[in-house]
């Protein structure tokens, strides 16, 4: 399904769980067996430090994979039921619009009988182009599709209120609900702060509404966007060119259609005596000694996770220290099947220096790091927007440096590649400009891709 | 006379054409106020019901918050667990029956979500508000701003209101009867700001005291209006715009309708209103759309004024060229005489001059019958001389050519050589010829245009006053004017045609029995002469025997 990162990752995982460690080092343990139909994920919950020093207070960073299983090729999917939204304000006429166009309604043709569509256009006002319908007479949406005209401003809240409102006239259970925003501008018409915009994606998720926003061109606010779609666990994209559009639309659908689970809930509660520091990337609810963490779901091939920073206790030598529980519950999109299992963690106390440097599990690390080289980043477009150019640009290099060494100590090509982009956005930043607001949109779509491991990439032809 | 007719001409045309286009304008003014008068009024009847639509979908929210927190379980999970199920709640808390705060704990220590609750409702705990019945005057039951007129100020951060909810269906009997089901809890709204805007909360007093309530996930809310105001647009007129904003205009919370022209909040709304509590912090305004404010229907006024006006302007059309045509005709005839008698002359004088010529060779020759048919036949070549003199005189007047060439001359002599022309043929009618002539000084006039005159007076007493068969011509001299004066015992001039007479073309008897024997233009020309003397032809009324004719002569010397 999604980037070709996220299998070489699965990869080096299983390569690392079976060589690297020692038999004996048994990080996870699958407490309840597999339910009779096969799960639609698969969970993983593995600890940056399966053994631990002695003696000590340890802090180690506890990682709950979830792997969304291939979809077979002929099995059949979810029904999904999409609203895409279009920003049909002034700014989006000529190109911008033709391609919309195109790329909808080429959208359209990876649907099939069972999903619902809705097609809804905002400037100044909302119009709804072409009501929740199923795809029966395709040729129908698709002409409302071409009347859509651009001019105006953009009343973004409204146009994404009503495409939800769209979603719910069909509400199923078991079925992929999707709003895809496609804008190229701001919003100025309604609630316009990224907090707001934030907020109405938190509340939809609630509901079991994703939303995608795709942001085309330089004139969009990726706050506003990317806060959408990190709150709503949805995919984000900075377009540059429209002529990229249906590429992205063609992604985006593939995603909407492989989702192999929904309603995905990781609750995490660490053993008596640890203590749950934080989370890194996604926001996540920290009560006591329980971390909880929603997503709304998971494509095939997908891998999502929670990195949880602990505090192990001391303890004797040659004792387990009890980390965690992981359950995640999730709804089997296919089957609608509730599906929940049921993960402990434990570390091993041992003596031997050597012996924990040996079994680090380094694929936790590289996603520690790319967490931290995120977060530095992330520090790095505070600074800027703040105005402080300088320590924005101190930070920019801490990353990328951050980025680099870490590479070079874990041995990842993955870090590397991160480390390389942050550099050319550095560049891009430097040069000020246009370059400056296309690096902080890349910045943006990439701090959502690596907090919700989320995303859209603008040059599908490099996924191949 | 002809700039005298453009002007008459002018204002029967300008002066109905100015009325009809004030009129129209009047009415089509009067039909604009009455329009937009009723437009308001139709905007604000379609304000009530956005507003009651909002209002009814808060009081459906309410019930349903109210339904789901009276089952609602008060542990800390199933607290903690409110918000997570329900898109619309933000954050769930509970106070003790004193109003503290008990969920969530209010901890230096606390993170994340409950952290920034805190923050957020920090306004509402410190403002000492309880939320309870003792809060009852429905609407605003307890406010620090009873107007929560948010205009007023462009800080909201101490302003608060909080709304008991109205419920219907109350049971009307309270207390011991009602043990088994215990009534319905007391519940309300409380507003309050924060951050980028106003901010929700729903609460609910237990029996017992304690108040259980949620934050409003106000984006959701704001969702959730927008999609009910996106119902209420497809039913609104298309020429309308309208906007939910909030209380000091500065977020436009949602718009919907055909946007004016210009920027839209360029113009004042047409009409504005507040929201109803609890949404009292925000304002409904309704403005013209793209196409304006309606103006009414002034086509009617328009056609009407328009098609008067064109009748008017045709029928002025009309007269002006039936008016132009028939002077341009008179024109024509008048030239056409002008002409003729113009050819009439040269044979005249010649049959004049050989008539002369024939009449001495008759007196020669001592043939007395030919003298005298000769003497009737210069008479009249001399009345058809005089009528050919009148007729070019008055062409010359009516081409504004006529003018006279004073010299020095002694009237009495001119009058006494008139006199001896006209004798033999009054003379021969019978009348008795008498004269007073006491004007011997020469002075200044014209002695052609004088014995015109005199010639019309004469020719006038010839031709009507053959009954009196009596003339008499005085003259008189005085120190300014000398008058010349005509008398007879003729039947006179009815005192109804005293001035007629001397308009042209008019004769006292117009029966053909009377014969061409005159053309009707002789007085008025002579009173024209007269007065371009600077003197006057006038008709003495206190002469009652006849007729008796003044011409005044200034006494000019030089």
């Amino acid at each position: 399904m999604k980037l070709p990162f996220f299998t070489l990752a699965g990869a080096a995982l299983i390569g690392a769980l079976a060589g690297a460690l020692p038999s004996n080092a048994i990080a996870g343990i699958p407490l309840t067996p597999p339910p009779s139909t096969a799960p639609a994920m698969d969970l993983s919950v593995e600890l940056a430090h399966p053994q631990i020093l002695a003696g000590r207070k340890m802090t180690t960073y506890l990682k709950v994979g979830l792997t969304g299983q291939e979809l077979e090729a002929s099995a059949k999917r979810a029904p999904v039921n999409v609203t895409i939204v279009i920003d049909k304000s002034g700014s989006m006429g000529g190109d911008k619009m033709i391609h919309a166009r195109e790329a909808a309604k080429q959208a359209l043709d990876r649907l099939g009988a069972g999903d619902m569509v809705s097609v809804v256009a905002y400037d100044d006002a909302v119009s709804l182009i072409s009501p929740a319908t199923d795809l029966t007479d395709r040729e129908r949406v698709k002409a409302a599709i071409d009347r859509i005209q651009a001019g105006g401003s953009t009343a973004l809240f409204s146009g994404i209120s009503k495409g939800a409102e769209e979603l719910r006239r069909n509400k199923r259970p078991n079925q992929v609900n999707r709003v895809v925003l496609l804008s190229d501008g701001m919003a100025n018409v309604g609630p316009s702060s990224p907090q707001d915009l934030g907020r109405l994606g938190a509340s939809l998720a609630k509901e079991g509404i994703t939303v995608t926003t795709l942001g085309l061109g330089l004139g969009y606010n990726e706050d506003l966007m990317t806060e959408l779609a990190l709150r709503s666990d949805g995919n984000h994209a900075f377009i540059e060119n429209s002529q990229n559009l249906a590429g992205i639309f063609q992604t985006e659908f593939g995603d909407i259609l492989s989702v192999v689970a929904q309603r995905i809930r990781v609750r995490v509660q660490c053993a008596e005596g640890v203590r749950p520091v934080r989370v890194l990337g996604r926001e996540a609810d920290i009560h006591g000694q329980d971390v909880e963490l929603e997503m709304n779901q998971i494509y095939a091939r997908q891998h999502k996770y929670l990195l949880l920073e602990v505090e192990i206790p001391e303890g004797a030598a040659d004792t387990d220290a009890p980390v965690a529980t992981a359950e995640v519950t999730s709804v089997n999109a296919l089957t609608g099947a509730e599906n929940r299992s049921l993960t402990r963690s434990v570390a091993r106390r041992v003596n031997d220096p050597a012996l924990i440097a040996n079994t680090v599990n380094k694929a936790v690390l590289v996603e520690v790091a790319r967490a931290i080289s995120t977060e530095k980043e992330a520090l790095a477009v505070k600074l800027s927007d703040e105005g402080r150019h300088e320590e924005a640009t101190k930070a920019y290099n801490a990353a990328c440096s951050w980025s680099l060494s870490e590479a070079k100590r874990l041995a990842s090509p993955e870090l590397e590649k991160l480390g390389i982009s942050q550099q050319e956005r550095l560049q891009m930043f430097n040069a000020g400009g246009v370059s400056a607001n296309a690096a902080r949109k890349m910045s943006k779509s990439e701090d959502l891709k690596n907090r919700t491991q989320n995303g859209l990439s603008s040059r599908p032809e490099a996924k191949k | 006379m002809r700039w005298r007719f453009t002007i008459l001409f002018l204002l029967m045309v300008a002066v109905p054409l100015g009325l009809l286009a004030w009129l129209g304008y009047m009415m089509a003014r009067q039909d604009a106020t009455r329009v937009r008068e009723a437009w308001v009024a139709g905007l604000g009847r379609r304000i009530d019901l956005v507003d009651g639509g909002l209002l009814q979908e808060m009081n459906r929210l309410g019930s349903d918050f109210d339904s789901l927190l009276q089952g609602a379980a008060l542990d800390e999970a199933s607290l903690r667990a409110l918000p997570r199920e329900q898109p619309l709640i933000r954050h769930a808390f509970l106070l003790d029956a004193r109003s503290r705060l008990v969920f969530p704990r209010p901890a230096s220590d606390a993170s994340g979500e409950v952290a920034a609750f805190l923050r957020r409702t920090a306004p509402v705990w410190e403002s000492g508000v309880r939320f309870g019945p003792q809060v009852k005057e429905a609407p605003v039951v307890a406010a620090n701003d009873q107007t929560l007129d948010l205009n007023a100020s462009s800080s909201f951060n101490n302003r608060w209101a909080t709304y008991v909810r109205n419920k219907e269906g109350r049971p009307l009997v309270k207390g011991d009867y009602n043990k088994e089901a215990p009534a319905p809890a007391e519940s309300g709204w409380h507003v309050w700001f924060y951050g980028n805007g106003a901010q929700m909360l729903f609460w609910q007093q237990r029996n017992d005291g304690r108040v259980v309530g949620v934050e409003v996930e106000m984006a959701a809310l704001l969702s959730l209006l927008v999609n009910r105001l996106g119902q209420v647009a497809a039913s609104a007129p298309s020429d309308e715009f309208w906007r939910l904003v909030n209380a000091d205009g500065a977020m436009v919370i949602h718009q919907w309708g055909s946007p004016p022209a210009g920027k839209p909040g360029a113009a004042p709304p047409a009409v504005r209103r507040a929201c109803s509590a609890p949404l009292s912090m925000w304002h409904l305004e309704a403005y013209a759309g793209r196409r304006g404010v309606p103006r009414g229907n002034v086509l009617p006024v328009l056609v009407g004024a328009g098609a008067a006006g064109l009748a008017l302007l045709g029928l002025a059309w009309m007269l002006y060229r039936e008016g132009t045509r028939e002077m341009r005709e008179a024109r024509r005839r008048v030239s056409f005489v002008n002409q003729v008698s113009h050819e009439l002359k040269t044979p005249l004088t010649n049959i004049r001059l050989y008539a002369e010529m024939a009449q001495q060779q008759a007196e020669a020759a001592g043939e007395e019958a030919v003298v005298r048919h000769l003497a009737v036949v210069e008479a009249e070549t001399s009345r058809l001389g005089r009528l050919i003199h009148n007729v070019l005189t008055f062409a010359r007047h009516q081409r504004d050519q006529l003018a006279v060439h004073p010299q020095r001359a002694v009237l009495d002599d001119l009058v006494c050589r008139a006199l001896d022309l006209w004798r033999p043929g009054l003379e021969a009618k019978g009348f008795e010829v008498k004269t007073d002539l006491q004007a011997p000084e020469p002075f200044l006039f014209d002695p052609d245009a004088v014995e015109q005159m005199l010639g019309n007076l004469l020719s006038n007493v010839e031709k009507y006053a053959g009954a009196g068969r009596w003339l008499r011509l005085t003259t008189e001299d005085g120190p300014r004017t000398i008058r010349l004066v005509v008398e007879d015992h003729g039947p006179g001039v009815p005192k109804a045609k005293k001035d007629a007479i001397f308009q042209p073309f008019v004769r006292l008897r117009n029966d053909l029995a009377e014969g061409a024997s005159g053309t009707g233009i002789g007085l008025a020309i002579s009173r024209q002469l007269a007065q371009l003397h600077g003197g006057g032809l006038t008709l003495d009324q206190t002469w009652t025997q006849g007729a008796r004719f003044v011409i005044t002569l200034p006494n000019k010397q030089s």
